[in-house]
């Protein structure tokens, strides 16, 4: 398993899609501040500052995220790689573990690098707004949300697998699951008991729920069966896969 | 020393729903030979490495390899085995060293510089800058191939490895295999469709056709086996024959052609043969011994027309 | 706290982990050695270039190699001594079949007496080619299993070479051979084996007549920078270039000398004898362009 880690990093040195990736989503932040220090000619608020950064980034990093691991299956099956790593011989469970886990590295660098950049320029522009409680609750949100919407995705790479080398059909659902994230934002009182159990309105749900709600341990669950069943079904595919 | 039987599948089959691929399949590979699998394109030879190599699941069958089943063994046996399935297969944008060095860190190395090795062995440039995708066809091959003797394997299994090379490049493979067979001992099992490479580098042959194994033989068997036979080209083949039955009393012979005999009968003597169609008034352009040949073979046990 | 045994935990997982999975791996290699031991000499032991046994691994790999190696050249070189028993034992025993059926003929008694002696000479000749060839191999033996001892000694090879010639002037005049001898009237001193070197010089000359039919010999004593080089060449038929690299080889006979009753020794033995004076051993030949043998022996040669 460590090896195969290993070769997944050595892989994603010459990876253009991680790194435009990557860039495209700690652009926001920089971006942002650029607009706020030129383009703004009314001093723009602390907290719609954040919240703006953080609507954009969880925007494009899910599709950044989702467009990494598309293209990082669908590159094995097309190029035919996938045939010489089978035979080297490497467990096919562990294929796909290595595969979430490169993953999961690339977008909690993507999201920690996103995160400093956005501190670093909530510093420079509202430095004197900046609490630390207010830095730690800026963390603590990106991060709940970060990971809660990885874990949520992960049944996309089960859909990768399916689809093999056509690429199209699992961006789609990617992009789905985004508007369904974003969706999850709007959703009124009356359906949030019903709207816990999709695993993708889950996600923003949980930011906006109170401490102690027992939605948020529904919330949590949903996302949680969803992430497991996204890795269940991806082995299991793969297992039986015909290459 | 009798070599022994180093891969062996039993009653192999592939099914995809009701379709039957490839039908209980009984190969019986021999150490320290090269085996070569026969067929045409469809056939289902790379069906067959696939199952072997655990690429395409089995539907039927067993499959035993240096003695042990293969089912519960897979990590051992795989890294005895080098293989090349398929045009080589690397990442398009990482160089030939590169490419070697990730498979080489999931197989595991038996010495240091392993890479470095393994492209001297086929003659690449080790930590160049050029990219696979802009590798000519017969430096992937290569690569495939250095890719494939990485870890020194016992078992190579190449699917097709000479596939769209010159023949320059062809005759390198060749040789080289034969190098690796004869002087390293080790076994390797190629699939191939051009009937001339094969008979020239294998001592066991396996046909495949319509995803059954018609046959398996040794070169030897079938250069002894080879039917020796008279060939004779004439301007009345009806005459001719009539001749071979009343005054030769020979009824061993076939008509191939509107002008061709071919006698079987070996206990005749060219001369007299010659000499009696001749005295006859029958014309005689041709009189040839001829043996049968490896794609002769192959044609009349798959009945068809012959291909290249 | 309990994040700090939580972690704690965790490393004790991890090397718990790492301990049982090199247990692991050294069974794996045991069971790989068993299968080396009991004569698969092909299987190899596989390892990550980084981990901590990787060049432990490598050096029983590089072992196995090298025994691999060294049982195939000792295989090659049983089938070739095999193959070289059968063609001396055929060697031997034509000539001295030949020999008898002449004999028998002999003892049958009814020929003249001029053919009687005619093929007494003819049965002489055949014994004593049989003699020759008899010491020649049992010479070569002695050299290859290492037997021979040599005597070296601060000789003039230039004297050695004319006494060694002397001896042969009768025969090449008998076989109207011009010769002519370039040898220097200084003394050059090396270190040599009088007996080698006179069988090295007495293999080349009868080699010269026996093959060449030449009617021109030249022999040459020069002194070089560090070495002495005697040349001996003929205008004879010559050596065909492609089968110059293997005249040295023992048993090798080049195509036109199969029926006569040579054998491959002769230069065989020449080069090992050269080659024990530290010296080397060329031919420069081709096809109707004569034969030239060169000699090569080093000045300053430490007693070997």
């Amino acid at each position: 398993m460590n090896n195969a880690f290993q070769t997944e990093i050595l892989k994603l040195k010459k990876n253009k899609m991680a790194f435009i990736g990557f860039v495209f989503t700690i652009c926001i932040p920089v971006l942002l501040v650029l607009k706020a220090v030129f383009l703004d000619k009314i001093k723009i608020d602390y907290h719609e500052w954040i919240q703006t950064v953080f609507m954009l980034v969880n925007l494009v990093l899910p599709i950044m995220s989702g467009f990494f691991i598309t293209q990082s299956m669908q590159k094995e099956y097309g190029e035919k790689t996938i045939i010489n790593i089978i035979t080297a011989p490497v467990n096919r469970k562990v294929f796909v573990f290595s595969k979430i886990t490169v993953w999961f590295f690339w977008y909690v660098v993507v999201m920690i690098v996103t995160e400093c950049l956005t501190i670093l320029g909530s510093l420079i522009l509202f430095h004197s707004q900046v609490t630390s409680s207010a830095i730690c609750f800026t963390i603590q949100l990106f991060t709940q949300i970060g990971l809660l919407s990885y874990i949520a995705f992960l049944p996309i790479i089960w859909i990768a697998i399916r689809q093999r080398t056509l690429f199209y059909p699992t961006m789609l659902s990617v992009l789905f699951f985004v508007l369904l994230q974003c969706a999850g934002s709007q959703v009124s009182e009356e359906l949030l008991p019903v709207a816990c159990f999709v695993p993708w309105f889950a996600i923003q749900i949980s930011a906006m729920l109170p401490a102690n709600s027992q939605y948020l341990y529904i919330c949590i669950a949903s996302i949680l069966c969803s992430g497991l069943l996204g890795i269940i079904l991806a082995i299991f595919e793969f297992r039986t896969q015909d290459l | 020393m009798e070599n022994q039987i180093i891969l062996a599948t039993k009653q192999l089959t592939k099914k995809y729903g009701d379709v039957r691929a490839v039908e209980q399949i009984n190969l019986n590979v021999k150490k320290g030979r090269i085996y070569g699998l026969l067929g045409r394109n469809g056939a289902g030879k790379t069906t067959i490495m696939k199952m072997v190599l655990g690429l395409i699941s089995i539907s039927e069958g067993e499959i035993e390899i240096f003695g042990e089943r293969l089912k519960g063994n897979e990590k051992s046996i795989y890294t005895r085995i080098g293989s090349i399935i398929e045009t080589p297969s690397f990442y398009s944008y990482l160089t030939g060293t590169e490419n070697l060095e990730i498979f080489s860190r999931l197989r595991g190395t038996i010495k240091k510089n392993a890479v470095k090795s393994a492209l001297e062995v086929v003659g690449l440039p080790y930590k160049d800058k050029k990219p696979f995708v802009s590798y000519s066809l017969g430096m992937k091959q290569r690569l495939g191939i250095a890719n494939a003797i990485l870890n020194d394997p016992e078992i190579l299994i190449l699917d097709e490895p000479a596939n769209g090379l010159d023949p320059v490049g062809i005759v390198e493979i060749r040789k080289f295999l034969q190098t690796l067979c004869h002087e390293q001992g080790k076994t390797i099992i190629i699939s191939s469709h051009i009937l001339s490479e094969i008979a020239l580098l294998a001592d066991d042959i396996g046909i495949i056709h319509d995803g059954h194994l018609l046959k398996e033989f040794s070169m030897n068997e079938l250069e002894e086996k080879n039917k020796r036979f008279i060939e004779i080209k004439v301007n009345s083949v009806t005459k001719a024959t009539q001749l071979l039955e009343n005054m030769m009393k020979c009824k061993n012979y076939t008509v191939t052609d509107k002008n061709c005999i071919e006698i079987y009968d070996e206990n005749l003597n060219t001369e007299e043969i010659a000499d009696c169609l001749v005295s006859h008034g029958i014309g005689l352009s041709s009189l040839v011994f001829k043996h049968e040949t490896l794609e002769d073979y192959f044609t009349s046990l798959t009945g068809g027309a012959k291909f290249e | 706290m309990i994040y700090l045994l939580i972690f704690l935990c965790f490393i004790i997982i991890l090397l718990l982990h790492h301990n049982l999975s090199n247990k692991k791996k050294i069974q794996e290699i045991v069971k790989i050695l068993d299968d080396i031991y009991s004569g698969n000499l092909d299987r190899r032991l596989v390892a990550d270039e980084n981990s901590e046994i990787s060049s432990l691994v490598y050096k029983i790999n590089e072992i196995v190699i090298k025994d691999k190696h060294k049982l195939s050249e000792f295989n090659k070189a049983e089938k070739a001594y095999k193959k070289l028993v059968t063609s001396l034992s055929h060697d031997i025993r034509t000539p001295l079949s030949t020999l008898i059926g002449y004999l028998e003929v002999l003892e049958k008694d009814t020929m003249s007496y001029e053919e009687q002696q005619k093929f007494i000479q003819i049965a002489k000749e055949k014994a004593l080619n049989l003699s020759a060839y008899i010491q020649s191999l049992f010479e070569w033996l002695k050299l290859e299993s290492g037997e021979w001892t040599y005597d070296f000694k601060e000789e003039n090879i230039c004297e050695l070479t004319r006494l060694v010639l002397a001896d042969w002037i009768i025969k090449f005049e008998g076989n109207n051979i011009n010769f002519n001898f370039d040898i220097p009237e200084k003394a050059l001193f090396i270190l040599i084996d009088k007996n080698a070197y006179d069988r090295i010089i007495n293999n080349l000359l009868a080699n010269m007549i026996k093959h060449s039919h030449a009617n021109k010999l030249v022999v040459q004593v020069t002194e070089e920078i560090s070495e002495v080089q005697i040349a001996i060449s003929d205008n004879g038929v010559g050596i065909d270039e492609a089968e110059l690299p293997f005249i040295f080889d023992r048993l090798y006979k080049c195509g036109t000398s199969r029926t006569e009753n040579s054998n491959g020794l002769g230069l065989a033995i020449t080069k090992e004898l050269t080659i024990a004076h530290n010296g080397t051993i060329n031919v420069i030949s081709g096809y109707g362009k004569g034969t030239t043998f060169k000699l090569r022996f080093p000045k300053n040669m430490k007693k070997a």
